[in-house]
């Protein structure tokens, strides 16, 4: 039913343009679906009607999958039955923290063995053809007004907590409400923001919740259905703890009830996380399958990269774990296909982006956009892609290329372009004496310590090329964080998240210091938060890359406050008997339910 | 005894033979000691002239050519950022006898001297001096460094001055004890009863004799300085670069180049383990010498 | 002797005091901050920091909090709970203690079994090649860091064996074989860290014991040499052994912070490494208080059995 419902609300690139293609795919079936559909006459119609235009031509390329080396070939779906059974063993990063509250937490590590629990995503989630696109979840279809501020979703029937109760409207609201506004001593959910431009929810006809904007917003699902906003709050359990007085009550002190393929078996605190299949959970796959195909999954937590390797390898293992720190080196790759040949999948997941940034907000060298300039035109990107993984990591600037928002033509501007290196390095030194250090200088660079590599290779190449000494700092994981919020840098080389799919992700990374975010570049620019303003108001898919690419120039060429390099590629290993794994695209943290995935073995 | 030693090494024929024939002897007696001596030598030879004896700037990157098999260019092979891992071996060896020798340096001043005194004045100064010792032991040495490190920010002087404060209490508390037995030996109560200073006491008869236990301990932690480095860089806040260490660049390796590029791992592995050996070889030949009670046996 | 062990008994409350002053003086001039944990650094917003810090009390003076966290110690409570996920800390410690106290009576065993009829060879044996290759290999524990034979050990057992240690973590009394499985490995790599410093210490200390006088009285009676050793020499010799072991028990806990973390046994130092990413003071503080104790306890053991042994020392 996912595969075949196609009820895309957002049709991409050329795709929107042809909208009766659109109404077709959605089917007769359910009517109230595409948001196009609903759309009102002006300003769908004007972008409908101009088709193809010169923006459209770059969201062609929708990617259907990450740029794929030779060393990783993505198996073929196969065609045969799927088998109902097995427990498979997968390992997880680090024990899930924050109580496991989705609300506090957005890491990985909550999302491997947390989606088999409570689901992908809430009421809508993204789709399984579609990364770009949302498809129903715990609400089976939904409907929107013509201004786009009220999004009535109606509730799937029969949807059931492990516990046996029924997942209702009233659940749904508790939970947005609980995540809009919190309550007495509970702040917001810290996703707050894909909830939009939030004014109130409500429950109508008994089975379905309304949703009420302050300002339009036709993009909301997009927002709604980020796969970090994880419906995983039950309401029967957590209210009564919360009328206790036990405000800030998380999902594991009720024993992580949720509505997903698999119930909680045991969870073993810094050792394993162990799931069950759910006899009565909702969804059954495109031919009418009851899901989950397995009887279960162990994910065992807090193994190093050589142990998960090793243990794959000798079969302890059926996959390894998802995320920066733990994932497969592109030597280690090589010996495990060489051992497996066909018998193990690697996948290209992207996990973000490495980048560095700076601070605005105090005076130092980098106040100057010549030096940022200079220092952004000194990196070889495609070099640094080769070291950080060859063949799949790739030169970027703030968005994944091949998304939508990504501009077209960035390989060709200065400091990306490796026709003009010999140029642009020039133009570098000579920006950075017409600043005023023709013999270079001296900073100081804030590293964390999982990134000493990248650090040793912009300070090896800024003293290569501009005599720039860069003082590596190593830091530690909590005293970063505590730098990076408050500012505490001149030159900082970040985590992975300046760099995504989709604006609204990069969104509170690149916010202006104003509105109090933890920002991954400091600043108090607020051309960037007036971007975000334009793009949540966007009619068209067309409207949203051009603002997108704007924002994206404005940061990255205009202003150089964050000097993007390469993606970030955290490659992770399945045996093949596995089938039907998925790897999020868009989010290294789509897919990660495991609902159809069987075992063939 | 220890004069009949002297007298068989021969006062009268030192004069002649000068310190060629005592090197000698002692590579006679001790051929572990020797090679200890010699490694050493041979290590600090490296540190000294490091920048004679590089092939490449140890920091210079040629990306191209990362990961190259050891070979004419590379006689170590190349690392992920394609630096020369022979040239950070050689330069490697200042940053590890720093580490070593100045960790053990400090320790050892500080910890001998609190725990000689803390058993010669006892009462309450011992009382006191033991409880925080005892309290600074019981923190295990690692977590103590790691967390100091944090605290003070990754160096090469902060590192090396965590390494040498979680030390403390291992030196004080072998160097008291052994104070304690040798405060009881007859020649310091004779001392003490003729009414010889204090000082004169500790220094010349409680300290002295108290020491064997010391420089065994110290010698090895001067290894150990070395390979605590080592995992203060695998919990990621070893000695920052640009200074390239043994145990960085061993860490670095073992993570996840073992199989492939086992060069990365060895070259270091084997400079810290022979620096180690040496250390500890000579660290035992040096206890043997120096004990009073051994001299010339 | 009686008087000696209360004076001993009664000076282990200061020490622990100290201790924890020191534990606790050290937590709190890291940098970072655990509000940023608990908000996630996700949108966070530095009021809400400020908020948060206010809510937990980490605004209040030290002394103050140190009460807070001392008083819930003494309790039982162990201060409290977690400020990131809320488990009680009790609960985390005795999950993780027990898992800890088995990899190092584990360790202890091998090395003592290993160790000391090593360090006696060695030393009977001097300058011969027994002496030799025991000390080579001694030196070879203490040289190689113990995450890189860690690893080795791991690629060694995949290439080898085409095996690999469990991954799932099993209390000893639910499953032994999985347990043991798991725990030997860690166990076997301090042990050779730890009993290279054994060997050699047992080896010096038996030479010097073998030149004291009453050695040599004991032999020019006549008696054997099996009974001198036995009766004479290794009884004076193993005090300073004893106290090595204790002195390094600290070390071989310390040295579990990073094995734990390879071979995935969930003991005290991989919750330290945790809490520690969070900031996460009274699980960091509580672990490592329960270290401390550890220690502390078995370095009162090893004072008190030194009593026991060497009749030189005097107590008053």
């Amino acid at each position: 039913m996912l595969s075949r419902g196609r009820t895309r609300i957002l049709m991409l690139g050329t795709l929107v343009a042809v909208l009766a293609l659109v109404l077709q795919a959605c089917g007769p079936a359910e009517q109230p679906t595409a948001v196009p559909t609903k759309a009102p006459p002006a300003p769908t119609a004007t972008a409908a009607a101009v088709p193809a235009g010169p923006t459209a031509a770059p969201t062609v390329a929708v990617p259907t999958a990450a740029p794929t080396a030779v060393r990783f070939v993505t198996p073929t779906p196969t065609e045969k039955e799927p088998k109902y059974g097995g427990i498979a063993v997968i390992a997880g990063r680090a024990d899930p923290t924050a109580g496991w509250d989705y609300m506090r937490d957005t890491n990985y590590d909550i999302h491997q063995a947390g989606q088999p629990i409570f689901g992908t995503g809430n009421l809508v989630r993204t789709c399984p053809d579609d990364p770009y696109a949302r498809c129903p979840g715990l609400a089976e279809s939904w409907d929107v007004n013509s201004e786009f501020t009220v999004w009535t979703f109606k509730i799937r029937d029969g949807v059931l907590w492990h516990d046996g109760r029924p997942f209702t409207a009233d659940d749904a609201k508790w939970w947005i409400d609980l995540s809009v506004k919190g309550v007495e001593g509970r702040r917001p959910s810290n996703t707050v923001t894909s909830f939009g431009d939030f004014k109130s929810a409500e429950v109508v006809d008994g089975n379905k919740v309304r949703i009420t904007l302050k300002t339009e917003a036709p993009q909301y699902l997009l927002e709604l259905g980020h796969p970090t906003n994880v419906l995983a709050h039950p309401r029967h359990l957590m209210e009564p703890e919360i009328k206790k007085g036990n405000a800030n009550v998380a999902p594991l002190d009720v024993k992580l009830v949720g509505t997903g393929p698999f119930k909680l078996l045991q969870y073993n605190k810094g050792s394993n996380v162990s799931v069950r299949r759910f006899d009565k959970y909702w969804e059954k796959d495109a031919k009418g399958r009851q899901l989950p195909f397995m009887d279960g999954i162990d994910f065992p937590l807090n193994l190093v990269r050589e142990t998960q390797v090793a243990s794959f390898r000798v079969g302890r293992l059926d996959g390894t774990g998802r995320g920066n720190l733990i994932f497969w080196l592109p030597q280690q790759v090589d010996t495990a296909k060489k051992q497996f040949g066909d018998g193990a999948a690697f996948w290209p997941l992207i996990t973000g982006g490495r980048n560095f940034g700076f601070n605005m907000t105090r005076p130092s060298v980098f106040s100057d956009v010549k030096v940022r300039r200079a220092l952004s035109l000194a990196f070889d990107r495609d070099e640094f892609a080769r070291i950080t993984y060859p063949d799949l990591a790739k030169a970027l600037p703030i968005f994944f290329s091949g998304s939508p928002w990504v501009n077209p033509d960035y390989m060709t501007w200065p400091g990306y372009n490796p026709a003009t290196r010999e140029k642009d390095r020039a133009e570098a030194k000579r920006l950075l004496a017409e600043a005023g250090f023709p013999n270079g200088f001296k900073t100081e660079l804030v590293c964390l310590n999982n990134w000493l590599q990248d650090c040793e290779w912009a300070a090896g190449e800024l003293r290569k090329h501009l005599n720039v000494e860069a003082a590596i700092k190593v830091i530690d994981q909590a005293t970063w964080n505590e730098r990076r919020c408050k500012g505490d840098y001149d030159f900082i080389a970040q985590g992975a998240s300046v760099n995504a799919a989709f604006p609204e992700t990069v969104k509170q990374n690149v916010v202006s210091a104003q509105t109090g975010a933890c920002a991954n570049f400091y600043h108090n620019d607020l051309a960037v938060d007036a971007f975000f303003g334009r793009l949540a108001k966007a009619r068209t898919v067309q409207e949203r890359a051009k603002i997108a690419q704007e924002l994206e120039r404005y940061i990255i060429q205009e202003k150089v406050y964050n000097i993007s390099l390469a993606t970030n590629v955290s490659p992770f290993a399945t045996r093949s008997y596995l089938k039907n794994i998925r790897m999020g695209i868009t989010d290294a943290r789509d897919y990660m339910t495991q609902a159809d995935v069987w075992l063939d073995k | 005894m220890a004069k009949i030693g002297v007298v068989r090494a021969g006062v009268g024929l030192r004069a002649k033979r000068g310190w060629t024939w005592r090197v000698w002897v002692f590579c006679r007696k001790k051929p572990l000691g020797a090679l200890g001596a010699v490694l050493l030598i041979l290590m600090a030879f490296t540190a000294i002239f490091a920048d004679a004896l590089e092939n490449y700037d140890p920091l210079y990157q040629d990306t191209p050519k990362q990961l190259t098999a050891p070979g004419r260019e590379f006689w170590f092979g190349s690392d992920v950022l394609g630096r020369d891992v022979y040239s950070r071996v050689i330069h490697g060896s200042r940053v590890s006898l720093y580490v070593g020798l100045m960790a053990v340096l400090i320790s050892t001043a500080i910890g001998t001297t609190v725990g000689v005194a803390s058993a010669y004045f006892g009462g309450w100064l011992d009382l006191g001096i033991q409880r925080v010792i005892d309290a600074l032991q019981g923190i295990p040495g690692l977590v103590l460094a790691l967390a100091l490190v944090v605290a003070l920010g990754a160096s090469l002087n902060n590192v090396t001055i965590a390494i040498a404060i979680a030390y403390i209490p291992r030196v004080t508390r072998i160097a008291r004890a052994q104070a304690l037995s040798v405060i009881q030996e007859d020649y310091v109560l004779a001392a003490r009863a003729v009414g010889a200073r204090a000082a004169r006491i500790i220094f010349r008869h409680v300290t002295i004799n108290s020491l064997t236990p010391v420089i065994v301990v110290a010698a090895g932690l001067l290894g150990n300085a070395i390979v605590t480095e080592a995992a203060l860089s695998f919990l990621g806040l070893g000695v920052p670069p640009p200074f390239p260490s043994w145990g960085q660049m061993l860490q670095a390796g073992a993570r996840g180049y073992q199989e492939a590029a086992p060069w990365l791992t060895i070259f270091p592995g084997l400079a810290l383990t022979v620096g180690v050996f040496g250390f500890n070889l000579f660290g035992d030949a040096l206890r043997d010498t120096l004990d009073p009670r051994l001299r010339g046996r | 002797m009686h008087r000696y062990v209360m004076r001993r008994l009664v000076l282990f409350v200061p020490t622990l005091f100290l201790a924890s002053l020191l534990v606790f003086t050290i937590m709190h001039i890291l940098p970072g901050d655990v509000a940023l944990a608990i908000l996630g650094t996700d949108n966070v917003n530095m009021r809400d920091v400020e908020n948060i810090r206010a809510q937990l009390g980490l605004n209040n003076p030290l002394p103050t909090q140190y009460g807070e966290w001392a008083w819930g110690m003494l309790k039982g409570d162990f201060g409290g709970r977690s400020l990131v996920d809320r488990e009680p800390i009790r609960a985390n410690i005795g999950r993780r203690f027990p898992v800890t106290i088995q990899l190092a009576v584990l360790t202890i065993a091998i090395t003592l079994l290993v160790s000391l009829p090593l360090g006696v060879i060695a030393a009977l044996k001097q300058d011969r090649w027994p002496d030799y290759v025991i000390r080579s290999m001694t030196i070879l524990g203490l040289a190689m860091p113990n995450f890189w034979v860690a690893l080795l050990v791991i690629l060694g057992l995949v290439l080898i064996f085409s095996w690999g240690p469990p991954v799932m973590y099993r209390n000893f009394w639910n499953s032994p074989s999985t347990n043991f499985q798991i725990m030997i490995w860690p166990a076997l790599v301090l042990a050779w860290g730890f009993s290279s410093y054994l060997v050699r210490v047992t080896r010096a200390q038996v030479l010097e014991v073998l030149r004291q006088d009453y050695v040599r009285t004991a032999h020019s009676k006549g008696l054997a040499t099996r009974t001198v050793i036995t009766r004479h020499v290794m009884r004076n010799a193993l005090i300073p052994v004893i106290t090595l072991l204790g002195t390094h028990l600290d070390a071989t806990l310390g040295g579990s912070v990073i094995l734990e973390s390879i071979f995935g046994v969930p003991g005290v130092g991989q919750g330290i490494v945790q809490g520690a990413n969070y900031r996460d003071w009274p699980v960091i503080q509580s672990l490592a208080m329960t270290l401390v104790f550890i220690t502390l306890t078995t370095n009162l053991i090893v004072d008190l059995t030194y009593a026991f042994i060497d009749p030189r020392i005097q107590y008053k």
